[in-house]
């Protein structure tokens, strides 16, 4: 049976709960703390895949004793290789499409999301625990979320939310969904931060100068699926945790 | 219905992926050279093809791709042809996974490093106001900070310090990976291998202190192997410049690149 290792569901750590109750899978849910750093002792912990992952602490899947990471690559592989309805997009055109949403959320909207979220909720993490982490990126991620981002990452990630929310009320407008003419996987892998955007930047995400983009997180919210796996228990406590750095040039 | 036509620059980085990957398919296409060096790609002709104007974009059946990486999945799936795409679900994972690794942690690196030492010093000489002129037409805010660090040489020392060991960090691990399988996904050559080829293939030149038959022979091994296919004999020879001819060391026994 799968095994999926999860924070609370929020970000990177809920599109993979997501898409396994949308298919109706089987699995089972290991939820953790992500600030108390237990994961670093998981006998994957060292594996390239997991340890260098650019969400620096994201879901694990083990799949046949493989552990899996990146929640769109984890929901990708969950959709190609598990019964239950169709995620992807079927064509080669709508594949693309889907990558490139993968893009701009893992360049665009996951940071500016995490730094956000991560100064008007920082997660409470020893600082000597964070100290030894294994890696520059790690130990960077998580001492700027504890201490909530400078003003300019946060000026920064505004601009960047603002970008989101522009890319993603154009792309509603043709169908209601993110990608081709049906709910799916971007669906999925937008929804994951972009349900964050109206708290997190208000002014950006309402029902004034954004309406398809509120009431596309009405419509999501609503799915069974997407109840249940809001709806997972977690020890993680609502705090914002370290995702992926900024672009660090051009 | 009309060939894809794939605006590129030099098979190198990320115009070399969806090249070798039409190549590998046996997909012929129509083929845009655009020279980076001459800022082709942000003049108003490119820009009605591809606003962002970067490089590479492909047109196929009327509508128009962008990204590199996410062409060759397009190619991959849209054409006839060998699959480059592994049929086991958990080497598509890992294929996916090393390509963002690549294209979003290693290249901006590799890259940093690239545009410090080639790309700047390559147009830094011409006159100042057509280079105000040509960073001026860069559509998007970011691209314009990369191409204006290069030309003017703004990066720090900690940015560069950071990269180097960014460079390292990635040999290591491409030579950990290549020691656990034979190719990056599995057991099958896939489009990882020719987005790793693609950033890697000029390392024991560049590198040589970190990257070599003796530190990194997996590597070694990889690269020609990659260049002994028919496909990217193929693809390099389409570059122009000494920057793409510098491949050839991979026909070359094992020895080293200068022996």
């Amino acid at each position: 049976m799968l095994e999926l290792h999860h924070g609370a569901p929020m970000g990177f750590h809920l599109k993979p709960l997501i898409a396994l109750h949308e298919k109706a899978v089987a699995f089972a849910s290991r939820p953790y703390d992500p600030a108390a750093f237990a994961q670093y002792k998981d006998a994957w912990a060292a594996q390239t895949e997991v340890r260098y992952t650019l969400e620096v602490e994201g879901p694990v899947l083990i799949a046949d004793g493989e552990a899996i990471t990146d929640a769109l690559f984890i929901n990708i592989f969950i959709d190609d290789s598990q019964l239950g309805p169709r995620l992807g997009a079927a064509d080669a055109d709508g594949h693309w499409n889907l990558l490139m949403w993968g893009r701009h959320v893992a360049e665009v909207l996951a940071p500016s999301i995490h730094s956000l979220g991560c100064a008007a909720y920082p997660p409470k993490a020893d600082a000597a625990a964070i100290a030894v982490l294994p890696t520059p990126e790690k130990v960077e991620g998580w001492r700027k979320a504890v201490e909530g981002g400078s003003a300019e990452v946060l000026a920064d990630s505004r601009r960047k939310a603002g970008l989101s929310v522009a890319k993603i009320e154009a792309a509603l407008a043709t169908s209601g969904w993110i990608s081709g003419e049906a709910y799916g996987l971007a669906d999925i892998e937008v929804f994951g931060h972009a349900v964050a955007l109206p708290e997190l930047t208000p002014e950006l995400a309402n029902a004034e100068v954004s309406p398809r983009l509120l009431d596309w997180i009405t419509r999501i919210k609503a799915r069974l699926a997407v109840r249940a796996a809001l709806a997972t228990a977690s020890p993680a406590s609502g705090a914002w945790i370290p995702g992926p750095e900024h672009s660090r040039w051009g | 219905m009309p060939l894809p036509k794939l605006y590129h620059w030099e098979p190198n980085a990320n115009s070399g992926k969806p090249m070798l990957t039409l190549m590998e398919k046996g997909v012929a296409f129509d083929s845009h050279y655009l020279d980076l060096l001459n800022f082709d790609q942000h003049k108003p002709e490119y820009l009605a093809v591809n606003p962002a104007g970067t490089i590479p974009a492909m047109t196929h059946d009327g509508k128009v791709f962008t990204e590199s990486t996410a062409i060759m999945e397009y190619v991959d799936r849209a054409f006839d042809g060998p699959k480059l795409t592994p049929d086991d679900p958990a080497e598509r994972w890992r294929m996916r996974w090393w390509m963002k690794h690549m294209d979003q942690y290693l290249a901006p690196s590799f890259s940093m490093i690239g545009w410090s030492v080639f790309i700047g010093p390559s147009v830094r000489d011409r006159d100042p106001e057509e280079l105000k002129a040509a960073i001026a037409r860069i559509p998007a805010p970011e691209r314009q900070l990369a191409w204006r660090k290069a030309i003017y040489n703004l990066f720090s020392e900690e940015e560069m310090t950071e990269s180097r060991r960014r460079v390292a960090l990635g040999v290591v691990q491409l030579e950990e990976a290549l020691t656990l399988r034979p190719w990056l996904a599995g057991e099958t050559y896939s489009l990882a291998d020719i987005n790793g080829f693609n950033l890697a293939y000029a390392l024991p030149l560049s590198q040589p202190h970190i990257c070599d038959d003796e530190k990194t022979p997996r590597i070694l091994a990889w690269l020609r192997a990659i260049y002994a296919r028919p496909a990217a004999k193929a693809t390099w020879a389409l570059g122009r410049t000494d920057m793409a001819a510098r491949v050839g060391y991979l026909a070359r026994p094992a020895g080293g690149p200068n022996a």
